[in-house]
This record gives C-alpha cells, sequence and structure tokens, in this order.
C-alpha cells in the first residue's frame, strides 16, 4: 500500500513553476528521499502535501488523506518537520513537547514518556529546560524533529532535516530515523540537498530539478541510468605504468568497473604484472555524482584513459523513440534524464551525454526487475 | 492552548505594559486629573455650566452646584468615550499578539501542522483575545468606578451609574472586545508585523471618537437606546467579520506572501 501518493501535482507562484507535475508514490513504511539543489521544488512538495498550500494542478494524499480537505486528520496521522516551522521561543523544549502532545490528544505519561525518548535518542536531554528561542540550532532542528514525532505518526515529512547540523548531529538524526524506521514501521519522505545524508537514510530516491522530476528509482537503478559506475582505484609507485584502461584523479590510478566482483581480478593482474602496488580500493559512487550525472545528461564525465588516448566520440545511433516516462515504482527502468528523441542541441552526444542516444549504460538499459525500484524518469 | 496564549501575550514586556498602562491612563488617572483640576477652578457664587454642555446633561445636572455639574459632565459625555476605547484597544493589541505575533515567528504555522482544525485554533485564539480585552475592561471600569465614587462623595455630585452605563459595561463593551479581534483577525494575511497590525486601533477607535463628537456637537445623545442600537450594531459587525475572517484563516491565505518569497 502506498503511503503517499501525488499524481501530476503542480504548484505554481505568479505564473513561476515551483513543482511541474510531479508523481510520486511512497510506499508504507519506507523511505524516500527527493534531492535536489535549492529550488528544485522539495519545500514545496512539504507544503502541498502537509496541507499548508494548495496544488495549481494534480493532487496528492497521505494515506488517501486529502491535505486540503482533510489537514487535522492528516496531521494526526503525519508529522511535519519544516524549518519556517519553529518551535514557541517562550517556552522551555520540555514545555513545547508537552503542549504539542496535548494538541495532539497524547495522553499525558504517554506524553512524558515519548518526550524522554526523544530528547534522549536526539541526544538534547540536557536542553530540556532551556527556552526554546535560545537554543542554538543544531538542538532547534532536532527539536522541531521531536516535535514532528511526540505523537508517533505513521508518516514523517522532513524538510532538509540535516541543514545546519554537523555530521555527529546528523548522524543522531540519521539513527533515530533508523530506529523508527525499523521498529515503528514509519514512512519517510525526506526532502533535501544533503545526498550524502539522503543516501544514508532513503532507499529510494526521487531526483528534482527546477520543479520537475529528473528521475526516480532505488540507488543502484539510478546509478546505472546515470551511467555512473563504482571505480577501481590503484595507488601504484611513483612513475609505475599504470594498467590499460585506468586514468589518473587525485593521485589514484582510476578505472569505472562494472561490478564490485571485477576488483579481485584487476588486483591479481596488476599484481600479476609486477606492478608495485601500494593500496587498491573500490570507490563507489555517491548520490552526489548520480544526481550530477543526470543534470548533465546521463554520464559522468570522464578523463581519457591511459593507454586510450582521447576516447572516441560515441556512435550517434538512429534516432529512436524514447521509451514513456515511468509512471511508478517497480516497472521497468526508462531513459535517464536528458534522454530526447527529438533531434536537436541534446542530440549531440558528447562522452558524457547519452542525450539523443539510447539509454545509458553504454547503450544498455537497465536490466528489468533488476531493482525493486527501477529508475524511472520524467521529462524536464 | 487558551493558557499558553494568555502567557504568550503577557509574556511580552511591551504589550504587558501598554494593557496594564491603558486602563489605568484612561480610567483612572485622566479622570483623577480633571477632577483636580475641576476642584481647583475658582467657584464665584451663582457661576453656572455653559448652557450648551447642560442641553447634554440630565436635567436634574441644571439644579447642581458649578462643580459637581461639571463633574456629572465629564463622567457623562467624556469617560464612556474613554471607557470604550478599552475593549478596542485592549482587543487589538492581544488580537496582535496572538495573530500576528505568531504568524510572525513562525509558530502559527507550526500550530496549524497539529491535528487541530485551523477553525478551532481561530476560535481559541479568538476567545482567548476576547476574554483579556473584557476582563481589562472590567478591571478598568472597577477602577473607574471606585474612583468616581469616591469623587462624587467627596464633591457632592450625583451617583454616576446609570443605565448608559450599565448598557456600555455589559452590552457594548463585550461586542467591541470582540469586533476589535476580529478585525485584527481578518487582516492577519495583509500585515507583515505586530506593529503593522497595531496602527490598526487608529482606524477602531475614530468611529468612537466621531460618535461623541457628534454628540457634542448635539446631533445626538448618547442615551441607553442609542448605546443598545451601537451595541447590536457591534455584535451584527462583529458576526459577520468573524465568519469571514473564520474562513481566510486559511493556510494558504496565511502564509500565500512566504510561500511566495
Amino acid at each position: 500500500m502506498d503511503a503517499i501518493v501525488a499524481y501530476g501535482l503542480t504548484k505554481e507562484y505568479n505564473g513561476q513553476l515551483a513543482l511541474d507535475g510531479l508523481n510520486l508514490q511512497v510506499p508504507e513504511g519506507t523511505a524516500m528521499a527527493c534531492a535536489g539543489r535549492e529550488g528544485s521544488g522539495k519545500t514545496t512538495l512539504i507544503r502541498l502535501l502537509a496541507g499548508l498550500c494548495r496544488p495549481t494542478s494534480g493532487e496528492c494524499s497521505i494515506y488517501g488523506m486529502s491535505p486540503a480537505h482533510e489537514s487535522a486528520k492528516l496531521h494526526g496521522a503525519a508529522g511535519v518537520v519544516l524549518g519556517s516551522a519553529p518551535l514557541y521561543g517562550g517556552m522551555t523544549l520540555a514545555e513545547n513537547l508537552r503542549f504539542f502532545a496535548g494538541v495532539h490528544n497524547v495522553d499525558q505519561n504517554d506524553g512524558a514518556e515519548r518526550s524522554s525518548f526523544l530528547l534522549h535518542q536526539l541526544d538534547i536531554w540536557e536542553e530540556r529546560d532551556q527556552s526554546a528561542g535560545s537554543l542554538p540550532t543544531s538542538v532547534a532542528r532536532r527539536a522541531s524533529l521531536a516535535r514532528a514525532l511526540m505523537h508517533r505518526p505513521r508518516v514523517l515529512l522532513l524538510d532538509d532535516p540535516a541543514q545546519g547540523l554537523d555530521m555527529e548531529t546528523a548522524e543522531v538524526v540519521q539513527g533515530l530515523l533508523a530506529y523508527l524506521l525499523e521498529e515503528e514501521s514509519l514512512t519517510l519522505l525526506l526532502c533535501t540537498q544533503n545526498m550524502g545524508f539522503a543516501q544514508k537514510v532513503c532507499g529510494s530516491f526521487t531526483l528534482l530539478r527546477e520543479g520537475a522530476m529528473l528521475a526516480r528509482g532505488d540507488f543502484d537503478s539510478l546509478r546505472e541510468g546515470a551511467g555512473v559506475w563504482p571505480r577501481a582505484a590503484l595507488r601504484l609507485a611513483e612513475g609505475g605504468k599504470p594498467p590499460q584502461g585506468f586514468r589518473l584523479e587525485g593521485g589514484l590510478w582510476q578505472k569505472e568497473i562494472r561490478s564490485e566482483e571485477e576488483m579481485p581480478a584487476i588486483i591479481a593482474q596488476a599484481v600479476g604484472e609486477g606492478r608495485s602496488l601500494y593500496e587498491a580500493k573500490l570507490i563507489r559512487p555517491t548520490l552526489e555524482e548520480v544526481y550530477q550525472a543526470y543534470l548533465e545528461g546521463g554520464r559522468r564525465r570522464e578523463a581519457p584513459a591511459y593507454g586510450e588516448g582521447d576516447r572516441p566520440e560515441p556512435e550517434v545511433p538512429a534516432e529512436k523513440p524514447a521509451g514513456p516516462a515511468g509512471e511508478g515504482p517497480g516497472q521497468p527502468a526508462a531513459c535517464p534524464a536528458g534522454y530526447s528523441p527529438q533531434p536537436g542541441p541534446a542530440a549531440a552526444p558528447g562522452p558524457h551525454a547519452p542525450d539523443g542516444s539510447s539509454c545509458p549504460g553504454d547503450g544498455e538499459a537497465p536490466p528489468a526487475g533488476e531493482a525493486a525500484l527501477g529508475a524511472t524518469t520524467q521529462g524536464e | 492552548m487558551v493558557k499558553k496564549d494568555l502567557g504568550a501575550i503577557w509574556g511580552r514586556k511591551g504589550v504587558r505594559a501598554l494593557l496594564m498602562l491603558l486602563p489605568v491612563l484612561l480610567m483612572v488617572a485622566i479622570p483623577l486629573l480633571y477632577f483636580v483640576v475641576i476642584s481647583m477652578l475658582p467657584a464665584a457664587d451663582g457661576v453656572r455650566v455653559p448652557q450648551g454642555i447642560l442641553r447634554l446633561l440630565p436635567d436634574s445636572v441644571s439644579s447642581l452646584e458649578y462643580r459637581p455639574a461639571w463633574i456629572e459632565a465629564f463622567t457623562t459625555l467624556l469617560c464612556p468615550m474613554l471607557f470604550l476605547c478599552i475593549p478596542l484597544l485592549t482587543g487589538a493589541v492581544s488580537a496582535s499578539c496572538a495573530f500576528v505575533g505568531e504568524k510572525e515567528e513562525g509558530t502559527l504555522e507550526t500550530l496549524l501542522l497539529t491535528s487541530m482544525e485551523s477553525r478551532s485554533v481561530f476560535n481559541v485564539k479568538v476567545s482567548c483575545c476576547v476574554l483579556l480585552s473584557c476582563f481589562l475592561s472590567l478591571v478598568s471600569f472597577v477602577a473607574f468606578f471606585v474612583t468616581v465614587t469616591v469623587v462624587d462623595v467627596l464633591t457632592g455630585a450625583p451617583f454616576f451609574l446609570r443605565l448608559e452605563w450599565l448598557v456600555m459595561v455589559f452590552l457594548l463593551m463585550p461586542a467591541l472586545s470582540l469586533f476589535s479581534v476580529v478585525f485584527v483577525s481578518l487582516i492577519i494575511s495583509r500585515v507583515h508585523s505586530t506593529g503593522e497590525s497595531l496602527q490598526t486601533m487608529g482606524y477602531l477607535i475614530l468611529p468612537i471618537v466621531l460618535l461623541y463628537l457628534m454628540q457634542f456637537a448635539g446631533v445626538f445623545p448618547m442615551n441607553w437606546l442609542v448605546l443598545l442600537g451601537l451595541a447590536v450594531a457591534a455584535a451584527v459587525a462583529a458576526v459577520v467579520l468573524y465568519n469571514r475572517a473564520a474562513r481566510n484563516f486559511q493556510p494558504e491565505k496565511l502564509f500565500a506572501q512566504r510561500q511566495e518569497a
């Protein structure tokens, strides 16, 4: 069952599109991240789902409840954390949590227990008697999260919870979210520009740009859709001749590999050929790299490899129609963002641009059914 | 929630000072100053209050001596206007804090993210502000009652409390409190700050001042019937505005400026 659903969700402010026909389904008990840069419509999406504004067109719901018409009921089932919704500055942190528990009709004992649990989990127990107005940003952000979780919501809508948090504090938040996903079967929609945080917390992702969906799916399908692969990295003796196909990046000789299983063979080959190998490591792609690749048209930019000279321009295949943009998770992967059946500037392929050529991954679409959430894309 | 709102209003130093000083100034300090000035007036035998003023007062006043007649004129013609300013001002100030202040701080958004209906939030806030305004108006009336009663006894002026005052205290004052609070809640989406919303107090007081100026001009006397009519008109206007304000109390309208920003 989908806990959060949005169809063709569009929001315009003074004729300017903040969100453009977004389709979204978040299955119950899962965590999805909507990741994108500033101005990509993340906060607007949360505000629409929370009923703080109404869509220009399209619709959305949480457990079948319309944010516009059943907002009170919806807020009983969903906790919302927004940067623009702080706690009462004149009350202490503990008083704030008590107050919001009361507003949600949480029993006084349950409220005290829940408040203690959340304050401890978020490592802000010591600050409970401080006025909320005087709390430092990192504590205030965690306090807002505690407020949203006081009534044990089934759904949590988070708008950039890691903003203003140091790495250690972000890990605390991440730990609590992982616990809630596991123990309370929480459904999480995380909107953030902190891709690293999103990657750690969520299992599926929707990449946004300027209000439109770039791609959607789990990490592996997105990675494959973007043509971003793991890299084998070797540190060789200075002046040592690198193996064929490797290129120097950041002091390491690197090469894209299709699978982690290739790594032992690469090491064995390097050692077998008598190279002085000091270090070998596998560099896994990050969501940030995948997102960047989608922004650039679907493939990471790469320098020419050793022994290959300049990389040849990929052959432009005959124009072929695009597969339909995926309508939901679980559907076969379509082409990445930037793929366009129309000829034009985007169709002129570069070494990193599969536009107009084919689905990424060297012309191969990710295998259908490869992941529970196949990467789906939507026209920009 | 009422406790939280009252605490928030009372917790602001400036607002607390304003809410305490206003009644004291209007209903105790100004009357006392006036009585001191009257008691210092030279009153030669046979000197009378001007006929123009006597015409606005009950017939019994014409038989009073100079000072008691002036005190009667003051408590009958001027003090009601000062008293009616209190529910308007305290209502506007408390509503500015409860509505605009919360919107300014962002906590109104937090409140609307709870499982409370936005209509309930609106009702609670209006009730809280009206209750506070009525309470402060009643307290100031009691202070005025004590002050004027003492002065009446000392100067030999007739007891000031008449039917007009009862209509004002029990009908017109609550209606004006509600009107004032609802008026501020209606403009919440248009104003940007508490200070800006406090400026609306001027619009609220102006009609009352005009009414009493018309009375001084002899257009009509402010007898209990006129006051009753005013109370009904204020109540009807308040209910109409209340429905409109409650309909507009929607996140989409309240935070339109923030969203567009």
